[in-house]
């Protein structure tokens, strides 16, 4: 078994098409993995439907199990929407075990090799490995945490996320997602549910202390404070995620001229940028967004930020408000 | 684009295990004068389907209706006439309370709960089954989980 593979990106497609010419790539979805790729094998023949049988049959015992489990043995029937929650946690460990593979090949290889219970333990015992990891990396980003006081990031990864994992219930809802409600990393966690979407989000989380931690405490400090007050907002709450506001600095002093790495911008900074942006096509304003990108930094999860910053900028320029999602300092200092 | 496995198309309750039980409960209820016929039984097994997807739930194996009939088959107000017409009544209740009370009682505390209600209400005579006994019934369960 090699490493998780969760990012829709990274699972290939080697010898996928060489299974079945009429596989369609597009029918399988990584939110629901398991159940998109049989049907999608079952469909063009992969899988006769015998196997489909006996997956469904599989599938039913191990949800008839889980059912009795859930009702401690009191109650022989459930309502339809908790059979249905019931299924899809199944359904999340079978997802997770499958993922592991580095491609749809593997996976489908997977499929035909093991049965449903079988699948269904292994995803389970996945599932505890990713908690466990992902309570260690809660340690490491509150250790690596970024030495500004910030209220929903504050908030976040002192309690948030804690509570989260220690309320996760790996048994009957594992695929239940409860998204941070007031701090957003500056990268997505795709349409990952459950404890890869916690792992993911705590893994961004560590790359954005990481980054912003390579800066003076005192400027960032600085910089959220100013953007906080520019909103309205009380001193220690920007409301806003710290590492893409240290980047839409960084990017947009760039791209005025000042061919440096500081975060510090001045009013003038604003004004030369819009004034180059708007002479920019889309394609050109992506990619100087890139340039100023991979001359701040090398790091690779700022490089993946590449197109969530540009399309803030692309936004905000066409919308005449650039100044507002970036912090201006203070011209006469 | 391909059908895909949901809760809906796994057979989750079989009508043949429901049969057998029914089958071999005949037994046990001649000792009440009671028996349940083939076309009873099929009776039966419909308005079970019909009572869950009414209730909006699904029921795991033989389910209730066995249990039901042989808890109810010592009550003064069902008669070989009646029983299968009771247990079909029954059985609809039953997943309606459970349902309304969000699962929070067992099938073993409902089904105490039911029969006291009706050997209690209608003191041996066989009255009329209906929608006003599923809010009784669910008043009579709030009130007891409100008192534990």
């Amino acid at each position: 078994m090699t490493d998780l593979v969760y990012y829709d990106d990274t699972i290939e497609d080697d010898g996928y098409a060489a299974l079945s010419q009429s596989m369609q790539y597009s029918n399988v979805l990584f939110g629901d993995y398991y159940r998109t790729l049989l049907g999608e094998a079952l469909r063009c023949g992969y899988f006769d439907k015998e196997f489909g049988d006996a997956s469904r049959r599989d599938l039913g015992n191990a949800l008839a199990s889980l059912i009795t489990e859930f009702t401690g043995g009191e109650s022989t029937s459930v309502l339809q929407d908790t059979a249905n929650e019931l299924f899809a946690s199944i359904l999340y460990n079978l997802d997770v075990r499958l993922m592991f593979e580095s491609s749809h090949s593997k996976a489908l290889a997977l499929i035909a090799e093991k049965d449903v219970p079988e699948l269904y333990y292994e995803g389970q015992k996945l599932v505890e490995r990713l908690v466990v990891e992902s309570v260690g990396l809660l340690v490491k980003a509150r250790s690596t945490r970024i030495a500004v006081s910030d209220k929903s990031y504050d908030a976040m990864l002192d309690g948030e996320i804690k509570s989260w994992i220690y309320r996760y219930d790996k048994r009957f809802f594992a695929h239940r997602t409860r998204r941070s409600s007031g701090y957003q990393t500056c990268l997505g966690c795709g349409r990952l549910r459950g404890i890869l979407y916690v792992k993911k989000y705590l893994e961004n989380l560590i790359a954005e202390n990481k980054y912003v931690n390579k800066f003076d405490p005192d400027a960032i400090g600085e910089l959220c404070f100013d953007y906080a007050l520019a909103r309205g907002n009380e001193y220690n709450n920007t409301g806003s995620n710290v590492f893409s506001l240290v980047l839409l600095n960084q990017t947009v002093r760039y791209i005025s001229g000042e061919e440096d790495r500081d975060v510090v911008l001045r009013s003038h900074n604003v004004r030369d940028a819009v004034r180059r942006l708007r002479k920019l096509q889309d394609g050109e304003m992506r990619s100087l967004v890139a340039d100023a990108l991979a001359f701040i930094t090398d790091d690779a999860y700022v490089s993946k930020c590449s197109n969530t910053i540009w399309r803030r900028i692309d936004e905000a320029v066409k919308n005449n408000r650039l100044k507002e999602i970036v912090s201006v300092g203070h011209d006469n200092i | 684009m391909r059908s895909l496995i949901t809760v809906n198309t796994i057979p989750l309750s079989d009508p043949v295990l429901l049969k057998n039980a029914l089958v071999d409960l005949n037994g046990f209820l001649s000792e009440y004068g009671l028996s349940i016929t083939d076309k009873q039984i099929k009776r039966l097994s419909d308005a079970r389907v019909k009572a869950l997807r009414a209730s909006g739930r699904i029921e795991l194996g033989e389910g209730i209706v066995p249990v039901l009939a042989r808890e109810f088959s010592s009550c003064l107000f069902v008669n070989e006439n009646n029983f299968a017409d009771v247990i079909e009544k029954l059985t609809y209740i039953f997943f309606e309370v459970k349902t309304a009370v969000c699962d929070r009682i067992s099938d073993k505390d409902l089904v105490r709960l039911m029969k006291d209600f009706y050997e209690n209400r209608y003191f041996g005579f066989a009255g009329n089954f209906g929608e006003r006994d599923v809010d009784v019934l669910v008043k009579l369960i709030e009130l007891e989980l409100a008192g534990k």
